[in-house]
């Protein structure tokens, strides 16, 4: 959306008038309004009679006037009989009409406050076009896009014994850096009653937090000469199903992302070919970030 | 700025199975136009005042008034209910949310933990915001941080 | 600032709201102009329609026609992408989903592969449940899913 100069002062309705106003008859039939509305891509029209601005129809009016969307309550209605409607049956009367240099700040606050949905605008007796909420938003939206700013706040990385998640954490550290996010790693380890059998099981999460921390302190400085910013990191141990703690400390912490390698998952019957991502995703609070092992420069093994 | 700071926080919802009379009850005397459909905290929906409105019979409609108040009354809100929700959630920026609403053409959006309702964002606030940040004597104007 | 990490996003469609949210999460993890964003709807193959022993349509027919609808889809899609800078290609694809996403994240050479798997209905979620493994090993690029427990459109 292009860049909306904003001069507080001289903001006025002026600038929001984009084409010439559609209008319509009060005498009308209000299918002829429908129309017109579907034609003209707009969801207001002026009405007039005698040239005089005497009302507003919206297409929630129309709707309203409409049969029902329910099934047995749409079986006592005459479709016939809507035809029968003109525009004066449906619009609202006594429509609020501002001039083209009202303030947008006046626009705004009288839409609030009165509850109104569009505005026409009247220049001298002639009606100069129509300004709605959501032209108002357009404002909105064009004062408030500075810098384009992300909704990743927190980025959880989810890992476990196996090895092949460096290039999960090379991932979400890249994210959090150009987002400016916080970054938590959560290393889950099977509960002692299962340890038994699994592969790497005797190491100590001690030696895993040292060496997650030596890979993380080298990638955030690489990450740093980058950007200039290096992400909060926060290490975690916990216990149990890796999918069930990994959900669990993301609604926590209220992450906005969820990174996981793609390591297999073992030991469990009937589980052969789903990795701990596949079943994440059914569970997740947030989107998830698959990441194979290998990419982004990762060593295998370490 | 982001959809946390100007979210409404405890807003009034409905269930599924209520009946759309509530929900008329609800959204009238409150001016507020949509409702969150909460299934125990889980949102299922968004109810607005144009679905209540797409509801009723038409002027044409051969019931008297008392019928279809009454009719009406007892149809579940989850027969009615647009199910294809957009949501936002604390952190998303306040521009992109109101992109999202535009695209949509909803006048509220409800903002989500996962999948727990945690607060509406409405186009009420952010007209106010619009004229707060407008107005020269009220507002002083800088711009935004990166966060 | 926006995340400037991935260059060329395939985004997988399927032609509801909450599919959209796919496009959003995408624009998130990509940041601004320059970026290449592959929108792809995929529409399941059509079966002939056959009655009373005849063929009244045919598959080429169908597929011709749920094409057409796709493409006018994807373009509303796009034009709003376009807008904020994004460079922005579409296209139609029919076939199995995950046949069909395999091939054309490798056919685009794509970075990260974004899609939306939304509320579990019965079997759909179920069977994208073996999707993000097969396709992470076939093709090496990330691929970010916005799950069923996941409502946020951003």
């Amino acid at each position: 959306m292009p860049a909306v100069r904003l001069e507080k002062d001289t903001m006025n309705l002026k600038t929001l008038l984009k084409r010439p106003a559609v209008t319509i008859e009060e005498a009308a039939p209000a299918t002829a309004a429908r129309e017109l509305m579907r034609r003209q891509g707009v969801q207001h029209l002026p009405v007039l009679r005698d040239n005089e601005l005497v009302g507003m129809v919206t297409e929630h009016d129309l709707l309203a006037a409409g049969p029902s969307s329910v099934p047995e309550l749409r079986a006592y209605d005459w479709d016939e009989a809507l035809a029968g409607l003109s525009v004066s049956d449906v619009m609202s009367r006594r429509p609020v009409a501002l001039t083209p240099d009202t303030s947008v700040a006046d626009a705004a606050h009288l839409a609030r406050q009165h509850r109104i949905d569009a505005f026409p605008v009247v220049d001298g007796g002639d009606i100069v076009g129509v300004v709605t909420r959501g032209d108002l938003m357009a404002v909105l939206r064009g004062v408030l896009e500075h810098g384009h700013p992300t909704g990743l706040g927190h980025v959880l990385i989810g890992t476990s014994l196996r090895a092949g998640q460096a290039g999960a954490l090379d991932a979400a550290l890249r994210l959090a850096v150009a987002a400016g996010a916080a970054v938590t790693a959560l290393h889950v380890r099977p509960l002692r009653s299962w340890l038994a059998g699994v592969e790497g099981a005797t190491a100590e999460p001690v030696e895993w937090v040292e060496r997650i921390k030596r890979q993380m302190a080298d990638k955030a400085l690489g990450a740093q000469g980058r950007e200039g910013h290096v992400p909060e990191l926060t290490l975690e141990v916990a216990e149990g199903s890796i999918v069930r703690e990994i959900a669990r400390r993301a609604m926590e912490l209220d992450s906005d992302l969820i990174v996981v390698g793609t390591a297999h998952r073992r030991g469990l019957i009937g589980r052969v070919g789903k990795t701990i991502a596949d079943e994440l995703v059914q569970v997740a609070p947030c989107p998830v970030l698959a990441v194979p092992r290998g990419s982004e420069g990762a060593d295998a093994g370490r | 700025m982001r959809v946390g700071e100007r979210m409404r926080r405890d807003p009034v919802v409905a269930g599924p199975h209520d009946p759309l009379g509530r929900a008329r009850r609800l959204l009238a005397p409150h001016g507020i136009r949509d409702l969150p459909i909460v299934d125990r905290s889980t949102l299922v929906g968004m109810l607005s005042a144009a679905d209540v409105a797409l509801a009723q019979p038409s002027a044409a409609t051969t019931l008297t008034f008392g019928e279809i108040h009454f009719q009406l009354g007892r149809v579940p809100i989850e027969r009615v209910i647009r199910s294809d929700i957009t949501a936002v959630g604390r952190r998303t920026p306040l521009a992109e949310a109101i992109r999202l609403m535009r695209a949509r053409d909803v006048a509220a959006v409800p903002v989500v933990s996962g999948s727990q309702l945690i607060g509406v964002l409405t186009e009420e606030d952010l007209l106010e915001l619009l004229a707060k940040l407008l107005t020269p004597d009220t507002s002083s104007w800088t711009p935004h941080p990166r966060r | 600032m926006r995340s400037t990490m991935y260059e060329r996003v395939l985004v997988v469609l399927d032609g509801s709201a909450s599919g959209e949210r796919a496009v959003t999460w995408a624009r998130e993890l990509t940041g601004g102009s320059g970026r290449v964003v592959h929108l792809v709807m995929v529409c399941p193959p059509a079966v002939s329609v056959r009655n009373a022993g005849r063929t009244v349509a045919f598959v080429d027919q169908l597929e011709d026609a749920e094409r057409a609808t796709g493409f006018e889809y994807l373009d509303r899609v796009a034009r709003r992408l376009r807008e904020d800078g994004l460079t922005v290609a579409t296209e139609v694809r029919v076939g199995s989903l995950i046949d069909t996403v395999e091939a054309a994240a490798r056919d685009l050479a794509a970075d990260l592969v974004v899609l939306s798997c939304p509320a579990a209905r019965g079997l759909q979620c179920l069977s994208r449940a073996g999707l993000v493994s097969r396709i992470v090993r076939t093709i090496s690029a990330p691929v970010l899913i916005a799950g069923p427990g996941c409502l946020r459109s951003a």
